[in-house]
């Protein structure tokens, strides 16, 4: 483990970094995007003002939060948060091969994964559940052209 | 004597447009959405962990199959379904469903421990309706005239309305105003995303297919409003109901509901003044409606320890001012809080542009949702109090079922409204973005105003400026658009002078 540091970033610090992260990429994203003037406005023109007010905002915030010192951020939890990512990419990434019965057994497993994990026969439960609702609602009802099973059998 | 013939038409006229609107409403359809919507958003207003703007995500990719007034009709019975659901967890266990119920708890919890849950819960549901009534009577009457009004708007004026509009709803914000005004340009900046609808050129899309149709409203939701939440749900092991005291003689008295009647009437009007006014809403017409209440009581000594009043007061309060905040959503165009930019948001998957002409254009919509409210009130008072057993067993479900088919849902639900699997992706990445922002206490509702209103922010200023021949002076030379931008710095300064943000502070710290 290395040291405390001795600055340690408050929440509104962060929070201001992010704006201006965001409003930065922005900025690069549109570089090619035609400005045009203020009377004739380009597709580049709203997207740079609403950048630069973005990274005004950011400023003020951090400056205010520099003057007086902020609350520093909570911890971060990693495996709710990447379990609940996992799932959900499994989801998008599984559906078109798998089909629906697969995916909605494999996401929800992994979601429940992310906390407490219920016993076996109930997530079981669940997971018949889930399958039989979204089936009911999605393929039965508004016919949806979802794929069931995968399509090699 | 022409103004009296005026009015006589006038009245004839909005008799005639309620029948249409009853109309609409009452087809079996739409009975059976309202009833649904109604019982969905009681639910999961009961269950915790899930709160309104979670459901109304979910259940807005359903309603593309529905057309858009069912769809109307439904999420507005999940709206104000929520708001009972929540009073009858803030009654029974002590947990808001809403912050808007917050104050309920005072006087609703301790009459529950007193064994007088029953009518505590059915007056929270009676001065509900009551509030609720009136309102949408209310929403009839004004809606109308505010979108004529707002018809003679030109492109400048509706800039500064709508800032009007954002900075109304930042006034109100939880914590750093700053931070809320900074969520909502970020909106607007994700809103920016796709193809631009003047030029036809891609615009911070870094190349990627999925983004030309720009990021939806959809995969956005349901990742800052679903997935995230059930990130931090997790991390903070929601909490189970204990039920206090047992649920017996439902019915409230005769005698208490005439004492309430004038507690539910001061409520239903400080409700519709803060729904209405720039920077209202419900939370803080409950908690002024509360104190209020507590002001004009000859027994102010009783309230916190059960007082009947302080329970009918907030309750009418809070849910005259959720309906209220349909006025200007439903006339301007322009959504009071992230529940109205939801509804918004169900408008433009119908093709629907929101704005002032939604009433002339789109009649059976206006009035048949107005109708389907009433409707939807009056079922939740007859269906609720029945139902209380079953919702207080569900509020014991364990939130480990609970999350992986919020999940669930929020993926199929994403996927099913464009058959897109990047969607679903789009959304994982706003789960993640939307953790942060819990993280770093950003409160995410203004983001979807600004995700709402910045396309026909950018859509006005463009032809503002166009029509200025880019003089920037045009916001203040209008006399409409530099009283709403007058009125907007007021709001702003009013927030920032110390003395007026303590109050502020402290009315959301209880």
């Amino acid at each position: 483990m290395t040291a405390m540091p001795a600055f340690r970033p408050t929440k509104n610090l962060l929070a201001a970094l992010m704006f201006i992260v965001f409003a930065l990429f922005g900025l690069w994203l549109a570089r090619d995007l035609e400005g045009g003037g203020a009377s004739d406005m380009g597709p580049g023109y709203f997207p740079r003002i609403v950048c630069i007010v973005l990274i005004a905002l950011g400023g003020t915030l951090a400056v205010i939060d520099l003057m007086r010192q902020g609350e520093p951020p909570e911890g971060w939890a990693w495996k709710p948060m990447l379990l609940v990512t996992t799932s959900a990419i499994a989801f998008a990434f599984l559906l078109r091969p798998i089909g629906l019965v697969g995916t909605i057994a494999a996401t929800t497993v992994l979601a429940s994964a992310a906390g407490t994990l219920l016993r076996p026969l109930a997530l079981a439960l669940l997971v018949a559940v889930l399958i039989a609702v979204n089936v009911g609602i999605f393929v039965v009802a508004l016919k949806m052209p979802i794929p069931l099973w995968p399509s090699v059998l | 004597m022409d103004s009296f013939l005026d009015l006589g038409n006038a009245v004839a006229g909005f008799l005639g447009n309620i029948g249409i609107g009853f109309g609409v409403a009452l087809s079996w359809q739409n009975i059976l959405l309202c009833l649904l919507g109604c019982l969905l958003g009681t639910m999961i207003g009961v269950l915790p962990g899930i709160g309104p703007l979670t459901t109304m995500a979910m259940v807005l990719p359903f309603t593309f199959w529905l057309g858009p007034v069912g769809a109307m009709i439904m999420l507005a019975g999940v709206f104000y379904g929520a708001q009972y659901g929540g009073s009858t967890t803030a009654i029974l266990v002590k947990i808001p469903g809403e912050t808007s119920s917050v104050v309920t708890i005072l006087d609703g919890h301790a009459m529950a421990q007193q064994g007088r849950a029953g009518p505590a819960l059915a007056i929270a549901a009676t001065a509900s309706l009551f509030a609720g009534s009136i309102v949408t009577a209310l929403i009839a009457a004004v809606g109308p005239p505010l979108a004529a009004i707002a018809l003679l708007f030109h492109s400048a004026d509706y800039v500064s309305v709508m800032l009007l509009g954002l900075v109304s709803a930042v006034v109100l914000a939880h914590g750093s105003v700053l931070k809320a005004i900074a969520m909502i340009v970020l909106g607007i900046l994700f809103g920016l995303v796709g193809t631009d609808t003047q030029s036809g050129a891609y615009r911070l899309t870094m190349g990627i297919d999925a983004l030309f149709d720009g990021l939806g409203f959809v995969p956005i939701s349901m990742g800052i409003f679903g997935l995230a939440e059930i990130m931090y749900n997790i991390e903070h092991q929601a909490r189970a109901g204990r039920i206090s005291g047992t649920i017996s003689g439902l019915m409230p008295s005769i005698k208490d509901l005439l004492a309430c009647l004038p507690s539910m009437a001061r409520g239903t009007a400080v409700g519709t003044a803060f729904g209405i006014l720039p920077g209202g809403g419900p939370t803080i017409a409950a908690f002024s409606a509360y104190s209020l209440e507590k002001k004009v009581s000859r027994t102010p000594e009783r309230f916190g320890k059960g007082a009947i009043h302080g329970v009918a007061a907030p309750e009418a309060a809070n849910n005259a001012a959720a309906q209220a905040c349909f006025i200007p959503m439903l006339s301007l165009g322009i959504p009071p809080n992230a529940l109205m930019a939801l509804m918004i948001g169900a408008l433009m998957i119908h093709g629907i542009q929101p704005g002032p002409n939604i009433i002339a254009k789109q009649p059976e919509l206006f009035w048949g949702l107005i109708a389907s409210m009433w409707i939807g009130n009056v079922m939740l008072v007859i269906l609720n109090l029945p139902l209380i057993g079953l919702w207080v067993r569900l509020l014991q479900v364990p939130y480990a079922y609970l999350f992986p088919t919020i999940l669930v849902f929020c993926c199929i639900g994403t996927y099913a409204l464009n058959s897109s699997t990047s969607d679903v992706l789009i959304m994982t990445a706003f789960g993640i973005i939307g953790y942060i922002f819990r993280k770093l206490d950003c409160e995410p509702a203004p983001l979807l105003l600004g995700l709402v209103l910045g396309p026909m922010l950018e859509e006005n200023f463009r032809r503002a400026m166009q029509v200025a021949e880019g003089d920037w002076s045009v916001f203040v030379t209008r006399p409409l658009s530099a009283a709403f931008l007058a009125v907007s710095l007021v709001l702003l300064i009013a927030v920032v002078v110390p003395g007026i943000r303590r109050g502020r502070e402290r009315a959301f710290r209880e």
